[in-house]
């Protein structure tokens, strides 16, 4: 049993650390991509890209081309400030859905609705 | 007037000839007169070369280790130059190819290698292997067959290890919005078919109104460019400007 156990991490090891061709913008080095198998060359200078071949495993957002290797490059100030304001968002939406959910249940108990799950103390 | 009789004979004797060459199951019958048994067996041996010159089954190149290879266990026809000898070939095993397999100087880094199935002498059956920085034969070996080829990176470790006759492949990766998923190397658009679904999905709205809907998509065309977007609609109907992601892919080719 336990060498079944093993075996199976070792293959899920083998195919997480499989390598990929990252795909690049000649122009921007800018990755559009990876695959898992070679890429014709000549599909890939009809767009003006090219393939790069690396062990890393690496998600393609924010992938560079960079001496030749790959990386990921830092965030630009309108990445950062996109970040920044999406935080923010999601802390504001927060907050309105908690009211949303405390007056929507104060009221139902007002009324004498019994809720199962919920109380309007819960998002006080 | 006796030239163009001429010339029309030879041809109909080439066509007979072309023809001639084709299996035949009636041929080589008891019947057959003495005489004809060498013509009619050249006939059989040239179609059987034909079908079998570049026969190979199994013999799969795969990774071992940095410093090996994996040619698993098969059947191959070997030949030389010419194709005027060939040798019948068979591993029963699987092989490990590595750099004591080179057929001439020394390991390079960032070089690519060609592997081969060789046969050592015309009276061997099992095959062994060698591996050449030549494309087109190995030196000092006169029987051969190329299996596919690998590179070796700047580390020295093999990598890239792709088979002569890959026919059919599935590759699997990550796509950007707008961008084509890339063609596997060795095959068009007719031959292969795109599957996309969703990689990343990033859906954000600081409007500040409900959000009534998500409308997010995710799909691919017969050109393989992916299209990979999401926005939000509020409670008034206003949408935000699509948002761009990412999606994940197979494709299979067959040829």
């Amino acid at each position: 049993m336990r060498r079944i156990v093993l075996t199976f991490i070792a293959i899920l090891m083998a195919h997480t650390a499989s390598a990929s061709w990252y795909i690049f913008k000649n122009d921007t080095y800018e990755c559009v991509g990876k695959t898992s198998y070679e890429p014709d060359i000549n599909d890939l200078n009809s767009r003006n890209e090219f393939a790069f071949f690396s062990k890393k495993d690496m998600t393609i957002d924010r992938l560079e081309f960079f001496n030749n290797d790959i990386r990921k490059r830092a965030e630009t100030s309108d990445e950062k400030e996109q970040r920044k304001a999406e935080a923010a968002a999601a802390e504001e939406q927060k907050i309105i859905n908690k009211r949303i959910m405390y007056l929507a249940t104060k009221s139902l108990e007002d009324e004498g609705v019994k809720l199962k799950k919920s109380k309007s103390s819960d998002f006080k | 007037m006796k030239l163009r009789i001429l010339l029309l004979s030879l041809m109909l004797l080439s066509a007979t000839m072309a023809q001639a060459a084709q299996w035949d199951k009636t041929r080589l019958l008891g019947t057959t007169q003495i005489n004809n048994i060498d013509t009619e067996t050249q006939a059989q041996h040239a179609a059987l070369d034909r079908l079998l010159a570049n026969y190979r089954e199994g013999m799969k190149l795969t990774y071992s280790s940095g410093s090996t290879l994996a040619v698993s266990a098969g059947e191959v026809m070997v030949s030389d130059s010419t194709g005027a000898t060939r040798l019948m070939m068979q591993t029963t095993s699987s092989t490990n190819v590595t750099f004591s397999d080179l057929d001439t100087g020394s390991e390079a880094p960032s070089t690519t290698y060609y592997v081969y199935a060789i046969a050592a002498s015309a009276s061997d059956t099992t095959a062994t292997f060698k591996i050449s920085t030549s494309a087109t034969s190995p030196s000092g070996v006169t029987y051969y067959k190329y299996l596919g080829q690998f590179y070796n990176n700047s580390s020295s470790d093999m990598e890239q290890i792709k088979n002569d006759n890959d026919n059919t492949i599935v590759s699997t990766g990550t796509a950007s919005n707008s961008s084509t998923i890339a063609l596997p190397s060795g095959f068009s658009n007719d031959e292969c078919d795109v599957t996309v679904s969703a990689n990343s999905q990033d859906c954000f709205t600081n409007s500040g109104g409900i959000i009534s809907d998500v409308e997010a998509t995710y799909s691919v065309n017969s050109s393989r460019v992916v299209t990979a977007t999401c926005h939000v609609r509020d409670n008034n109907g206003t949408a935000t400007s699509d948002i761009s992601n990412t999606v994940n892919y197979i494709v299979v080719c067959h040829k």
